[in-house]
């Protein structure tokens, strides 16, 4: 709690001190607004010249301000004020093409007090950038595998910002990365406010990654992404993300709303998820998932509301580039959440849809799925859930049953890519659980809105389950809702 | 009497298409959102329209992405204001026809009464599909040579290629940058430009209006910008001619020549009347006629002519370079009325594909009419001239002197590209004559802004000059004999 | 000596064989845009007539949607859509071409060891093509049957050695597949889903030497029509969605 007020001094005093430093107007230092004279280096003279001078804010007005990757210094805010867009160079080669983790638009590496705020844009232009990497690949200029017919390196982010402190985001949009939009790796005392993600230019377009991060707000944001909206990921096995908020914001993604991994070394703790939106979202609403040997406690999930989202919850426990370690997930609360999943693909029509999986499965039951041998989810309160699916599963298209047979033949997956819909056909409309310890359900809603052939519950490997006030409503007849296989202490 | 007939026709065919049934190209699919690719449902558009008899296309205000598209027989594209027919960037979108064998957005090939008018704009976005097939080329996926790391002409389109149409309209319409010449008219009869606008400097050899081997052409109010010849007339075809050709009040600028006759001048030029052109800030010559692939030109009349910061007025040449044995001609040609000034500086400086600086040194060249010794250029005729040039020659810099020795060691260079500026350093400020017959000038005035080494003017194997009313004015010049004859005779000096 | 010779040719040819279908061409070589706005027609033609020329490989598109109106396929070409790749036909009526009246998105007329194979979609958009003839139809720029223009998926005249296999193919505004003529011919593990569109899935007449196996078919009409005199049909695990195995109509 004392943390927590320290922060919010901190952040406020993060504020005053831009307001009071001084002001660099972007043509000082040469910079022009023609959108079409390459600033790179007078940008990157402006930063350094007031850093030099203990600090200040390089402001510009209304214009388009062509540059390539820029590396911010501390002390130093950018002001891109309503009109002003940075527009990334189209040549890769502008930018700090051959460090793969920095190569970005805007980077700063051990930086304190830095901020980007204003009402203006930063357009990296990715496909674009993307396309111009794959000429030179294709000529044999650059190397690259081309996995996917993407380069697999050196598309530059938006902005990276490693191991920096006080660090302020606020009002801008960026749009348009080469591959995450904007990625904070080892940060302390992170603010982004009221920021806008317009980012479906190109593959890997995450709209907002926190990396092993202390301390951060994430409020009032606004994201269209083509990859995971908001996505907690830890690359750090000796790091870990902790109080971290992520509070009123509305999401739309052709992956998931809210992610925590893929990347999972280190872990997650105490993060609050609070009144935010997900819709027209191609996979699950809020994912969490640790298939690398990280851990995952204290998470609150409130007032999470998912419109024609193609799942709503998946907790998953992998081991992929665990290294030995299995991943952990204790202590997770979701409350307050209603979903609509739709029959058809949520997010068809954006630009850089989801892919088309292979088929046949019918629509995927949300799920709580550990690891065989112990490594059980445990401890996670779902409370005033409603889940509204299309139902309609089709036997004929896709099928599994209630066997042990069948059951047993679910695969366990540990070393695969974490997604909903990566087991296929699963024996359950609305949840299935698997690998699970202390699980209460308290007045969850599952609704089916055609019959479907299987249980609206499939408890599976699982023990300590309570289903309190659980509520199935599914046309047809009636029939047994839950079914129970290999389990212990099932409480209806 | 000839050219009246041809204003006739192209008047009545204008009252034609006028009359004609209007078509609106969205009700064929076509969507004017600058991403949807065109091509089909505009070509499926020119069919139906063709099949019903004929009419206007219309094009209203939006971007019409497409690829190459065929015009058809009593057919015109109308591109109304704010309409722009923008052109795919990927080079596979266009066709190299077959027949032609170039590249374009917009073909006809042996149609009758087809325009394209209207004040849109056809934009070829020719920089990023040159570019784009630059990369192709690397990739090996077409065989180029790259000469001069670019594509051949051939295999980068143009906005427009007309080939052995008849009554052809072009008007009030805007063209930007094609990804080569821009606009070509090749074997055509009764063509009429009225009113266009050509800003062309996207990419090399983005000539502002070719007009080859056509007969019956008006050209009037037109206004070229472009990166290589501005209006460029050629023969491609040794059997064919470009000629009954009216061009009036038009305006150019190029980063090569205004006014071209050539390079390719197989067949050759007849019968020309050019009244009232102005051209500025040109890298090379105003005027050049040039007759060096066994072709001629002949009966030739320029009137009036500004030319304003441009590198040279006037560069008529006779050479051998694709002749096959045919024997090249010039004769009859009469240009007056001519206000020019040279400058000292690079006269295209910051234009978009600035034409090339050459292999130096050199002062100020003198305009020229060089022909060969065995091909003299015959009956030339200038009336009231003016041209001021910068001067200054200095012969420190680069000198060519009048011993004979010096002026015979002027090479013929019969078989070379023909620039004014392809001899280096030329012995006279103002005009150099060579190899010519019947040279008339009438009223013609040289200014040299600075003392220069040389005289003004320098005759070499002249047969027969005249010169009246003739002025110098040069700084420091009292008692410089200005004109030079050498190896000339009948030369009279006024 | 004779039979050495044989064998060793046997062999060059098997070797040349299987050096050429092992060839992969990435869609991006030949500038085909994944965006799903792109209008890829003449670069994907491009890319077939490429990789014909060089013998014979495999175009390869990866996960991403590759908007197209018709290309012709050509001998010893495979097309391969990955997962999570989809094959878009353009909404628009004269972007298709087809043999002798007959359109369709990719189709071909005496060609031999073809095929398309791989995991992803072919995405007709049957309404929305048909809605663009149906418009120009009524406008009087088209005449005649409708079905004449709204394309099939796949249409192959006297083909031969034609491989297609885990495909989804979904919304054909026309039959999907369409097989006149062709010997030698597999269709396994394909998903044809022509629900909106109520169209037929396959569509076979004069051929010889068909196999369909694993399929599902999930069309509102008897789902297969063989007309002409076929010679051996077989088809196995071939099913609709109340999972009856498919019958011919006749």
């Amino acid at each position: 709690m004392n943390k927590y007020k320290f922060f919010l001094l901190s952040l406020a005093l993060g504020c005053l001190g831009p307001l009071a430093a001084k002001d660099y107007p972007a043509s000082l230092f040469g910079v022009k607004s023609n959108g079409t004279t390459l600033n790179t280096t007078a940008i990157q003279k402006g930063i350094d010249y007031i850093h030099a001078q203990g600090g200040g804010r390089l402001v510009f007005y209304v214009g388009r301000y062509l540059t390539g990757t820029i590396q911010l210094k501390s002390n130093v805010t950018i002001v891109l004020n309503e009109g002003a867009v940075w527009v990334g160079s189209l040549n890769p080669y502008d930018y700090n093409l051959e460090d793969p983790h920095s190569c970005s638009l805007i980077y700063a590496d051990g930086q304190d007090n830095i901020g980007i705020i204003g009402k203006g844009v930063i357009d990296g232009r990715g496909r674009e950038v993307s396309y111009n990497i794959i000429d030179q690949v294709q000529k044999g200029i650059l190397d690259d595998s081309l996995k996917l017919d993407r380069p697999a390196r050196r598309r530059p982010k938006g902005i990276y910002l490693y191991n920096c402190k006080n660090i302020q985001i606020k009002e801008i949009m960026v749009k348009n990365a080469g591959e995450w939009v904007q990625f904070y790796d080892h940060c302390e005392n992170l603010a982004i406010d009221s920021i806008t993600v317009d980012s479906k230019a190109y593959w890997n377009n995450d709209g907002l990654d926190i990396g092993d991060c202390k301390h951060v707000r994430i409020t009032n944001c606004f994201i269209d992404a083509t990859d995971d909206g908001i996505c907690l990921k830890s690359h750090d096995r000796k790091s870990f993300n902790e109080d971290i908020e992520i509070r009123n914001c509305v999401i739309r993604s052709s992956a998931n709303g809210i992610k925590f991994g893929t990347v999972s070394a280190g872990g997650y703790k105490n993060i609050r998820i609070i009144n935010n939106k997900v819709y027209d979202t191609f996979r699950s609403a809020i994912t969490i998932a640790t298939p690398d040997g990280g851990f995952v406690e204290d998470i609150l999930v409130d007032s999470l509301y998912a419109y024609n989202t193609g799942n709503a919850i998946y907790l998953r426990i992998g081991a992929r580039w665990n290294k030995g370690d299995i991943g952990k997930m204790n202590n997770i609360t979701i409350r307050n959440l209603y979903a609509e999943i739709p029959a058809g693909k949520p997010d068809a029509g954006y630009t850089y849809e989801g892919p088309v999986e292979d088929n046949p499965r019918n629509i995927s039951p949300a799920s709580i799925i550990g690891l065989e041998g112990g490594h059980d989810i445990t401890d996670v309160i779902l409370q005033n859930v409603e889940i509204v699916y299309p139902g309609g599963g089709n036997p004929h298209y896709a099928y599994r049953g209630l066997t042990p047979a069948d059951l047993d033949s679910i695969p366990e997956m540990a070393k695969s890519y974490p997604e909903f819909s990566q087991f296929k056909e699963l024996p359950a409309w609305g949840f299935y659980i698997r690998h699970a310890r202390n699980i209460l359900f308290d007045n969850v809603t599952l609704k089916a809105l055609k019959p479907d052939y299987r249980p609206a519950i499939v408890v599976q490997e699982a023990e300590n389950i309570t289903l309190k006030k659980v509520k199935y409503k599914e046309p047809g007849g009636k029939k047994k809702q839950v079914f129970v296989y290999k389990s212990k202490g099932v409480k209806e | 009497m000839k050219i009246k007939v041809v204003l006739f026709i192209c008047l009545f065919q204008g009252i034609l298409s006028l009359s004609a049934k209007d078509y609106y190209v969205t009700d064929f699919g076509v969507k004017a959102d600058g991403i949807t690719l065109n091509s089909n449902s505009i070509q499926k558009a020119i069919d139906f329209v063709n099949e019903q008899g004929g009419g206007r296309l219309v094009f209203t205000s939006g971007n019409y992405l497409t690829g190459t598209i065929y015009l058809k027989s009593n057919v015109t594209l109308h591109l109304e204001t704010g309409a722009t027919l923008l052109g795919s960037t990927n080079p596979w979108d266009y066709v190299k026809d077959p027949y032609i064998k170039w590249m374009s957005m917009i073909f006809a090939v042996k149609q009758q009464n087809i325009g394209i008018t209207g004040k849109g704009t056809i934009n070829g976005r020719g920089f990023e599909t040159a570019n784009n097939m630059v990369s192709y080329i690397h990739r090996g996926l077409l065989v180029d040579p790259l000469k001069l790391d670019r594509p051949n002409e051939t295999n980068r389109p143009q906005n427009i290629y007309f080939r052995e149409c008849e009554n052809v309209t072009i008007k009030d319409i805007t063209l930007r940058d094609p990804a080569s010449w821009n606009q070509t008219y090749d074997q055509c009869k009764n063509l009429l430009v009225d009113g266009i606008y050509v800003d062309s400097k996207s990419y090399w050899n983005n000539d502002g209006i070719d007009v080859v081997d056509c007969d019956g052409v008006v050209l009037r109010n037109a206004v070229i910008d472009a990166a290589d010849d501005a209006f460029c007339f050629k023969s491609h075809d040794v059997n064919h001619i470009c000629q009954n050709v009216v061009m009036e009040n038009c305006v150019g600028r190029s980063s090569a020549n205004g006014l071209k006759f050539g390079t390719v001048s197989r067949g050759g030029f007849r019968n020309f009347k050019v009244k009232n052109m102005t051209i500025y800030d040109t890298y090379r010559s105003a005027i050049t006629f040039a007759a060096v692939d066994g072709g001629l030109i002949e009966n030739i009349e320029v009137d009036s002519v500004r030319s304003i910061h441009t590198g040279n007025v006037i560069f008529l040449r006779i050479g051998d370079r694709w002749s096959n044995g045919k024997q090249p001609m010039m004769k009859d040609i009469v240009i007056k009325n001519v206000y020019a000034e040279i400058p000292m500086d690079k006269p295209d400086a910051g234009y978009n594909y600035e034409g090339p600086i050459e292999d130096l040194p050199r002062n100020i060249s003198p305009a020229g009419i060089v022909g060969l010794p065995d091909h003299k250029i015959q009956n030339v005729t200038l009336q009231n001239i003016e041209i001021v040039s910068v001067g200054g020659g200095n012969p420190y810099y680069a000198y060519r002197g009048l011993t004979p020795a010096e002026l015979d060691s002027i090479p013929e260079m019969r078989t070379a590209y023909p620039e004014f500026s392809q001899f280096k350093e030329l012995p006279a400020w103002g005009f150099y004559i060579r190899h010519a017959e019947g040279i008339t000038f009438d009223n013609v005035t040289f200014k040299a802004l600075n003392k220069d080494y040389r005289p003004a003017v320098v005759l070499d194997d002249v047969q027969g000059a005249k010169f009246k009313k003739m002025r110098f004015e040069e700084p420091e010049s009292v008692g410089k004999k200005q004109i030079f004859p050498y190896k000339s005779k009948n030369v009279v000096i006024e | 000596m004779y039979k050495n010779k044989f064998l060793i040719s046997v062999i060059g040819l098997f070797i040349i064989v299987s050096v050429l279908s092992a060839k992969d061409y990435q869609a991006s070589m030949f500038g085909i845009k994944s965006d799903g706005m792109t209008l890829n027609t003449r670069s994907i033609q491009q890319a077939i007539d490429f990789i014909s020329e060089q013998g014979g490989g495999r175009l390869v598109f990866y996960v991403g949607r590759y908007l197209t109106g018709s290309v012709e396929l050509k001998s010893n070409v495979v097309i391969r859509i990955e997962e999570g790749a989809v094959l878009v036909a353009v909404p628009s009526v004269y972007d298709f071409k087809g043999v002798e009246g007959h359109t369709a998105l990719i189709y071909a007329e005496k060609q031999q060891n073809t095929g398309i194979g791989g995991k992803g979609v072919i995405e007709g958009n049957g309404d929305a093509v048909k809605a663009s003839v149906d418009e120009q139809m009524q406008k009087g720029y088209l005449k005649g049957d409708v079905s004449a223009y709204v394309p099939s998926l796949i249409y192959l005249k006297d083909c031969e050695n034609v491989q297609m296999e885990q495909l989804i193919l979904q919304h054909a505004g026309n039959t999907s597949i369409v097989y006149e003529n062709c010997r030698n011919v597999s269709l396994s593990d394909l998903i044809v889903n022509n629900q909106t569109t109520g169209k037929k899935a396959v569509s076979v007449s004069g051929c010889e030497n068909l196999k369909m196996t694993n399929c599902y078919f999930d069309t509102t009409v008897t789902p297969l029509e063989s007309t002409g005199d076929s010679q051996n049909l077989t088809f196995i695990k071939c099913i609709t969605p109340d999972g009856n195995p498919v019958s011919c109509d006749k």
